[in-house]
């Protein structure tokens, strides 16, 4: 297969830009080949100039000044950085074809999806009336969207996440292109989502022979797809194999370091593996290795000279000093202590678990309104009856895909929102029906934190007065602006920072420092439950585990509760005692993390947790296939709301509606196959 | 107090939109020192401060601005006293800072019509010989041109008085060119003067200094050039009642600038106020808001502008006796438009405000703010209004030029300003039959196009770098 030339061949690729601060070396000397109908992976954090690759591949740059654009890039053969755009066209969704990561803008709202795929179809095969529409039927139905015949009149507006990707792939299959790039194709869906449309790539590319640029910082998918891996930090590529040998022994301290940050059941009872500092800045010349400032293993030498793609075994390149054979003996030495961390036992004390919240039989509807009298015309059943309760110094994690309501109990138990029915009891206080002052008195003992570090904070604040605000309101009046200052200082520093933070503003932070500020401000005000809703999603693993190692931490420290609001089963393993999976407003499963994670009862969760991808390829798993979207909060499926996708459903499922069936003293799922017991 | 004003030559006149604009000048300069001290509201207007277009256009628009303000300190001057009575009669006509100045340019009057730089009438008049004969011809002008001994040297003379002027602008600009390479220098130590007149001189300064110095040295020669010239004959001519056009122009500035600003600062709190209200609160607040300006919106604005200026007018003919000069009668006519004004052109920008806030409302820092229980009047001021005053900000610029040229509109139409105001609107309107006449008498129109499309080119240039500048889907990424 090697002896084939490959299709895609880029060499010593640099696209600079020109910014206020000089040249941002977004992507700076990256070679790669890839073959004939592989998938080759681009793995690597955010900003680390895995979309420049693509784009410069597309010739679709945006539009700022370019400060360099150097290097070659073969498609079969033909250079492409030369091709004129006129011939670029033809190359662009006919030999090459992009899918993007947030499917919602990239389609066309105004057009019909039959037109979206017609329009590329004449373009590259000048198939035009009945043949062209034939063909889009084709193309739908080949990657799966169900009835092709009707869905190619609707809108994207009437389709689902799940379904515009779909889409999106018709159309790039539609110019039967020799190469597709998926940058990030499943970031922005749930997992059972993702493993469909996972699985799709694959079938596609084993039935066309097509081959696959995958760009994801997802290791996970890199190990169900990739054949070859490549990272990329910093605009290089640091390390390049086949998946085995990646997975079995990565090479470069950086991939090695991004395999310990990662959370799992078997990592509980120690801390994540953290990188400590941050990305360096493209805009500065380099001398040495990019990974130096944080690399535990480095010496002199790295600081001075620029370490060379250099071979390790099968195929597998590194770009570092400890592969060059001069340095063997320190290489060895490394080798050995991989994977030994310090293990930092964790204090067992988990809290005395005595009950902090209660929440029992919650329900938020939210009315449709429509016409001129706003008139009341149905409702979003967006929590539907829900129990759930968490210990002191717990945390309790509340998992599900996207729309099933874990926003917004979680809203309502901090009275965010008003709850339709049920109560709210926080330490014996009924909170459900605390109204105006006596409510504020209570606010401080709870707090949330948001999901994007971006919008969570007032871009025209300073960080003292983010953080002061929550004081100011609910502690009083600080005594002094000196004891003030130096309360914030302080929990800057409890939160990694430094106090001379206070007078900087968010833009000047990046999304895990935001995090760490969004935590002093839920801190400032001494709460007992922190909310959490998904505070690591929008973050790189890497700095995910700082903020998760923190929040254990604070834990620890100050008996916190959390209710840890997440769709990342993974960081629930590590990080919760107990989890309450969730689907249309309703809890299906509830139990300790053993329980459920190991033995989970209800098909639901059986199938979510086979949809996570996972690392270790060795233990072999059946990923459980779930048609479909989860259904509608607007009028949910009667009987067991999970009954259109259960795999297992029975007749009486869609008349019969579960209760909660108790399967050990901590154990409950509602599903009419479980017995009681 | 009266013996100092005795003393001074005049009393001053307080009118109500002069008190206005100079609140308003008071509230920018608050607004410029509060910005300087904070990076992030300075960084857009950094990127304003590096265009070329923007500096250049908004050093025309300081001279509009400078002339409108020196227009608006106004004051009454003291009458010729009468050798008996001990008291003090002031005049009926305001004067300004701005006529103080010029003054040649208001008092030399002539009889009728005359062409720009002309030095004879434009009709012709019965003029008496030196030997007793009477017969029909263009007569010389009183003050336009009436140095000169022969007619026949003007054009010498224009020239050679055009080339005095234009020293005299180039030594003004060298003045302001040196007074800046002083400042700025002094400012920034680290570099020294001859290293930064290079620097500009190549146009390698982040800030487009050498477009500012460029505008700067056309603007002064011009600006000197048409004093000296202006002093000795009519540059763009006189009017029916032999009235210098060019003052007319200048003078008009001032009703522009009024009519552009004012209206903006009247209108601002009832759209800010409102538009954040219904965003915030929704509910039936947002739905009586949203039906208010739906229906003023339903009504043609000229039909409440008229009618409402026909109110004023009948208030001031009934209330003749509360005035005590044509200017103050003249300038309460001018508040009520710029009222009028912005009562019917609130709502836009109250629709605007009105997304903005529903957008912000969602977001998660507002969340976390009633999550530690914060009034809601607390996160309107600390978090809603402080991230919707780019809206603000980029509405007010770009409705500046559109609302001068509503100001000519209407006087044109006969409900703007009052008659005996300078205002373009007014000019254009008596262009009208001047254009009728044969000869055609062209300069006022001229005149009157000339200076508004000046000002409003310059606005809308301006306006269009500072959207750019504050519109946050360009600048994301940064
Ligand atoms: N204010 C609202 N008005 C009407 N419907 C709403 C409102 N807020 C949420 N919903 C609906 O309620 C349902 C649950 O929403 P929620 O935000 O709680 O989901 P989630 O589980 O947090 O999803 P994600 O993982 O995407 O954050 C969704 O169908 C959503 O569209
Ligand atoms: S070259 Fe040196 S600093 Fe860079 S990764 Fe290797 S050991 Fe670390
Ligand atoms: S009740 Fe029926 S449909 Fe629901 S999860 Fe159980 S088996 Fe599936
Ligand atoms: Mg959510």
């Amino acid at each position: 297969m090697l002896d084939k030339p490959p299709l895609l061949k880029i060499s010593n690729l640099q696209t600079w830009f020109s910014t206020r601060e000089g040249a941002a070396r977004a992507v700076d000397g990256i070679s790669l080949e890839i073959m004939q109908g592989e998938i080759f992976a681009l793995l690597g954090e955010s900003g680390c100039g895995k979309s420049i690759t693509a784009l410069s591949i597309m010739q679709l740059l945006p539009e700022v000044p370019l400060a360099r654009l150097r290097g070659e890039i073969l498609l079969d053969g033909e250079s492409l950085l030369d091709l004129p755009e006129q011939k670029m066209r033809g190359v662009r969704g006919g030999h090459i074809a992009m899918i993007f990561q947030e499917p919602m803008t990239s389609l066309n709202p105004v057009l019909s999806v039959g037109d979206q795929v017609g329009e590329v179809l004449r373009h590259h095969s000048g198939l035009r009336g009945e043949a062209q529409r034939r063909r889009v039927v084709e193309l739908l139905d080949d990657v799966g969207l169900p009835d092709p015949e009707q869905k190619i009149d609707t809108y994207p507006h009437q389709l689902s996440g799940g379904m515009k990707q779909r889409v999106m792939i018709a159309i790039a299959l539609a110019g039967e292109p020799d190469l597709l790039i998926a940058d990030e194709p499943t970031t922005a869906l749930d997992v059972t989502i993702q493993a469909q449309i996972l699985e799709l790539l694959r079938r596609l590319q084993r039935e066309r022979g097509m081959a696959i640029l995958l760009i994801t910082h997802d290791l996970g998918v890199v190990a169900e797809m990739a054949d070859r891996v490549a990272v990329m930090y910093a605009g290089q590529l640091i390390e390049q194999a086949p998946r085995r040998p990646f997975f079995s022994s990565p090479g470069h301290p950086y991939t090695r370091r991004l395999f310990d940050a990662i959370p799992d059941a078997g990592k509980r009872h120690q801390p994540l593996s953290m990188l400590r500092g941050a990305v360096p800045v493209l805009t500065q010349e380099f001398h040495g290795c990019r990974f130096r400032n944080r690399c535990d293993y480095g010496w002199e030498l790295c600081g001075e000279l620029s370490p060379e793609w250099l071979s390790a075994q099968e195929g597998q390149q590194v770009r570092c000093h400890l592969f060059n054979p001069q340095f063997a003996e320190r290489g060895s030495r490394v080798a050995e202590s991989s994977g030994t961390e310090p293990v930092v036992e964790r204090g067992q004390q988990e809290g005395d678990g005595s009950g902090l919240l209660q929440v029992r039989g919650l329900r938020v509807h939210f009315p449709i309104r429509k016409g001129f009298f706003h008139r009341t015309v149905g409702s979003v059943q967006a929590v539907d009856g829900l129990d759930l309760s968490i210990g002191r110094g717990r945390t309790v994690a509340l998992v599900g895909e996207s729309g099933c309501g874990k926003t917004t109990v979680g809203k309502a138990i901090m009275r965010l929102l008003e709850a339709t029915d049920g109560t709210i009891s926080f330490d014996g206080v009924n909170l459900s029906k605390l109204q105006g002052g006596a409510l504020r008195e209570l606010r401080s003992d709870f707090q949330m934190i948001f999901q994007d570090p971006y919008a969570s904070m007032n871009p025209r604040m300073m960080v003292a007065d983010i953080i002061g605000e929550g004081m100011d309101a609910l502690l009083g009046q600080a005594p002094s602006p000196e004891g003030r200052r130096q309360k914030i200082g302080e929990l800057l520093e409890q939160v990694g920072l430094t106090a001379e933070m206070a007078s900087r503003y968010p833009h000047e932070f990046s999304g895990g420092q935001r995090q760490r500020i969004a935590i002093a401000r839920a801190l400032a005000v001494n709460p007992r439950l922190i909310i959490c809703d998904e505070p690591t999603s929008a973050l790189d693993v890497s700095v995910q585990a700082q903020i998760l190692n923190l929040l254990r931490g604070l834990q620890q420290q100050q008996n916190l509760s959390y209710l840890f609001i997440t769709h990342n089963l993974s960081v629930v393993s590590w990080f919760a005692q107990e989890v309450a999976v969730m689907y249309l407003g309703k809890v299906v499963e509830y139990g300790t993390v053993d329980e459920v994670m190991t033995a989970p009862r209800h098909p639901y969760t059986q199938a979510l947790l086979s949809a996570v991808p996972t690392i270790d390829r060795e233990t072999q798993r059946e990923v459980i296939r779930l048609e479909g979207d989860q259904g509608s909060p607007i009028n949910p499926p009667s009987g067991c709301p999970f009954h259109p996708r259960c795999p297992q459903a029975m007749e009486r499922c869609s008349s019969e509606l579960p209760d909660s069936r108790q399967i050990s003293e901590t154990h409950s799922a509602s599903c009419l196959l479980v017995t009681n017991g | 107090m009266s013996e100092l004003y005795a003393w001074l030559g005049g009393k001053p006149l307080f009118l109500w939109t002069d008190m206005l604009i100079w609140l308003l000048v008071a509230v920018i300069v608050l607004g410029v020192s509060y910005t300087r001290r904070r990076p992030h509201l300075l960084e857009p207007w950094h990127r304003v401060a590096k265009s070329r277009l923007a500096m250049g256009s908004l050093v025309v628009l300081l001279v509009y601005v400078v002339i409108g303000l020196l227009d608006s300190l106004h004051y009454r001057p003291a009458l010729e006293q009468s050798d008996q009575s001990e008291e003090v009669h002031y005049a009926v006509e305001a004067l300004t800072a701005l006529d103080w100045m010029v003054g040649g340019l208001r008092e030399s009057g002539e009889k009728s019509y005359s062409a720009p730089l002309a030095t004879h009438l434009y009709v012709r008049e019965m003029v008496g010989e030196s030997g007793g004969e009477v017969r029909r011809d263009y007569p010389r002008l009183k003050s336009g041109g009436a140095h000169l001994q022969n007619p026949q040297q003007r054009a010498a003379d224009l020239v050679e008085n055009s080339i005095v002027g234009g020293a005299k602008g180039l030594l003004l600009w060298l003045g302001i060119a040196l007074l800046l390479v002083l400042l700025l220098t002094r400012k920034r130590q680290q570099i020294s003067p001859r290293r930064w007149v290079v620097e500009v001189a190549r146009g390698e300064t982040a800030t487009p200094w050498r477009t500012i110095l460029l505008v700067t040295a056309v603007v002064s020669l011009l600006l000197m050039a048409a004093i000296q010239v202006g002093v000795k004959y009519h540059i763009l001519g006189t009017d029916k009642v032999g009235q210098d056009v060019f003052y007319q122009a200048v003078k008009s500035i001032r009703t522009g600038l009024v009519i552009g600003t004012l209206t903006t600062l009247i209108m601002l709190p009832f759209a800010i106020l409102l538009g954040i209200m219904a965003g915030y609160f929704r509910g039936w607040i947002d739905d009586m808001i949203q039906y208010t300006y739906t229906t003023l919106n339903s009504i043609p604005g000229v039909l409440l502008i008229a009618a409402a200026i026909l109110m004023i007018h009948v208030y001031i003919d009934t209330n003749a006796a509360l005035f005590e000069t044509t200017e103050e009668r003249a300038d309460l006519r001018l508040l009520f438009l710029c009222i009028i004004l912005g009562v019917t052109s609130w709502t836009g920008l109250c629709r605007l405000l009105r997304g903005e806030t529903l957008k912000l409302r969602e977001m998660d820092y507002i969340t976390a703010a009633h999550a530690f229980g914060v009034k809601n009047i607390r996160i309107i001021i600390r978090h809603i209004l402080p991230n919707v005053m780019h809206v603000v900000l980029i509405s007010v610029v770009l409705d500046f030029s559109g609302l001068v040229l509503a100001e000519a509109v209407l006087s044109y139409v006969g409900v703007g300003v009052d008659p005996t105001m300078y205002s373009w609107g007014n000019m254009i309107n008596g262009a009208r039959l001047e254009m009728a006449r044969e000869p055609v008498v062209w300069w006022t129109l001229l005149a009157s196009f000339l200076f508004m499309f000046t000002m409003v080119l310059a606005a809308n240039l301006f306006s269009d770098v500072v959207r750019e500048a504050f519109d946050p889907r360009v600048h994301k990424g940064e």
